[in-house]
């Protein structure tokens, strides 16, 4: 006993080392992304009245930016809402439910916190519970994908961002309809990669890459972005470099992505998960 | 001003800005994935010489956590600076072989030398993004790349702390504030 004690005695500095380095490994260890938000939640009040206060100045500095990208976005759904006016809309399935209207609702939100220079981003929005947000819902800018809200409080959401090296979502290319798996490898917030998709594909440089809809977070057809290059990895598959379409600096305002049977489809999936573990 | 009033105080202004500026540092391309600065560590290197190693470990563990807890990553930036807070010791003797030196003092552009406290600075940096960056990824895959990361935020880190010691440190080892 009395040379354990003169032992941690002698080494007590080292000793206190080790026992502080286990508890920020513990920390590290067992936070999920649900403690992370959390935590996050619980700074929201005064870190959100920053942010928003920064984001709020940084505004009006992208008026000009904002305006165009609007009446981008107008133009496009005019020529849209032109294209349903003219043609037989029971034709079109997508984004149209048969039986009683829209598939898909959007909530516009507002961007409060934007990191990219990290390796797992996450931005928080300033809407939540009380507008209709859940997690799992995701999220858009108008014109391309920017991530999924992972956790919400009554006025805030939190949303892992395409930037994360954690993001992952089915994508396909548009030209030619294969699927495949969109990542960020971490390397530019301005590129993804694609991944799983088998090399007898034939792809060319400026190729579309949009959402597969097969998620369903997403609806079916959103531009992500174009191929840049490719090329074969070990095994069977390309890595495909793609050129975002979006630009995380300049981003303000998004939409969150409500799929009105989410919940219906989500406790479908379950069952066939309770089938798999019966058998 | 009472000593350890003026370090919390030190602390707090290093932490917020690491928080509101550092941290939202906007950069081209691929430098923007490569360069995250961390200067709070900054703390954790100009303690007075004669702290001993257990005050230098629960502040550094204190400070660590405080920056966790404001960027919401539990744990990597309190391992990170306690690994700098006990390797602290054996890297000033590395580079402050005078002995006779009053013990008291901060380390500082004055007290090391330019050279030696950029020479110091950037080991410590160093090592600390090495930490920070493979906690963060959490896999040895395409290390080289985490390593690339930590050269280029040290460098960064650097620079931004020498500018901070040119500024605020006077000759008299106080903090100019």
């Amino acid at each position: 006993m009395n040379n354990l004690l003169k032992f941690i005695l002698r080494f007590h500095d080292f000793i206190l080392f080790l026992i502080l380095e286990g508890a920020a490994f513990a920390l590290i260890a067992n936070s999920t992304y649900y403690q992370q938000t959390q935590l996050y939640s619980a700074l929201q009040i005064t870190q959100n009245y920053f942010f928003e206060l920064l984001s709020d100045m940084a505004e009006y500095t992208s008026l000009r930016g904002d305006n165009a990208a609007l009446a981008r976005e107008n133009a496009r759904l005019r020529n849209q809402l032109d294209y349903y006016v003219n043609h037989d809309t029971a034709k079109t399935v997508t984004r149209v439910d048969p039986r009683n209207g829209k598939l898909y609702t959007y909530i516009p939100a507002k961007v409060a916190n934007l990191p990219t220079n990290k390796q797992n981003n996450f931005l928080i929005l300033n809407v939540g519970e009380w507008d209709g947000i859940r997690s799992e819902m995701g999220v858009i800018s108008d014109n391309s994908i920017v991530g999924i809200v992972i956790n919400t409080s009554a006025h805030y959401s939190t949303v892992m961002s395409l930037l994360n090296r954690d993001f992952k979502i089915s994508a396909r290319l548009k030209r030619t309809g294969y699927l495949g798996s969109l990542i960020w490898d971490g390397h530019n917030y301005q590129e993804a990669l694609l991944t799983e998709v088998p090399q007898h594909v034939k792809i060319a440089v400026g190729d579309t890459v949009e959402t597969s809809g097969y998620s369903a977070m997403f609806p079916e057809g959103i531009q992500i972005g174009q191929v840049l290059s490719y090329e074969t990895k070990k095994g069977n598959f390309y890595n495909i470099r793609i050129k975002l379409d979006i630009d995380f600096k300049r981003l303000r305002h998004v939409k969150v992505v409500r799929f009105t049977y989410q919940a219906e489809q989500r406790s479908l999936e379950r069952n066939l998960n309770l089938v798999k573990i019966d058998e | 001003m009472n000593k350890s009033l003026q370090q919390v105080i030190i602390a707090a202004v290093l932490v917020i800005s690491q928080i509101l500026l550092f941290n939202n540092l906007q950069l081209r391309g691929m430098l923007n994935s490569f360069v995250a600065p961390s200067i709070y560590a900054l703390f954790i290197l100009t303690m007075p010489i004669n702290t001993s190693r257990v005050n230098l470990l629960l502040s550094a563990f204190a400070i660590g956590i405080a920056v966790d807890g404001l960027s919401g990553t539990l744990g990597i930036n309190a391992a990170a600076c306690v690994l700098i807070a006990y390797l602290r010791p054996t890297t000033l003797r590395l580079l402050f072989v005078r002995e006779e030196r009053d013990k008291s003092v901060q380390p500082s552009i004055y007290t090391l030398g330019v050279l030696n406290f950029f020479y110091y600075t950037l080991l410590t940096t160093f090592i600390f993004h090495l930490a920070l960056f493979f906690l963060e990824v959490f896999t040895f895959y395409e290390a080289y790349l985490t390593v690339v990361r930590a050269i280029l935020s040290a460098i960064a880190a650097t620079t931004a702390m020498m500018a901070i010691e040119f500024i605020f440190v006077r000759k008299n080892n106080r903090y100019h504030k």
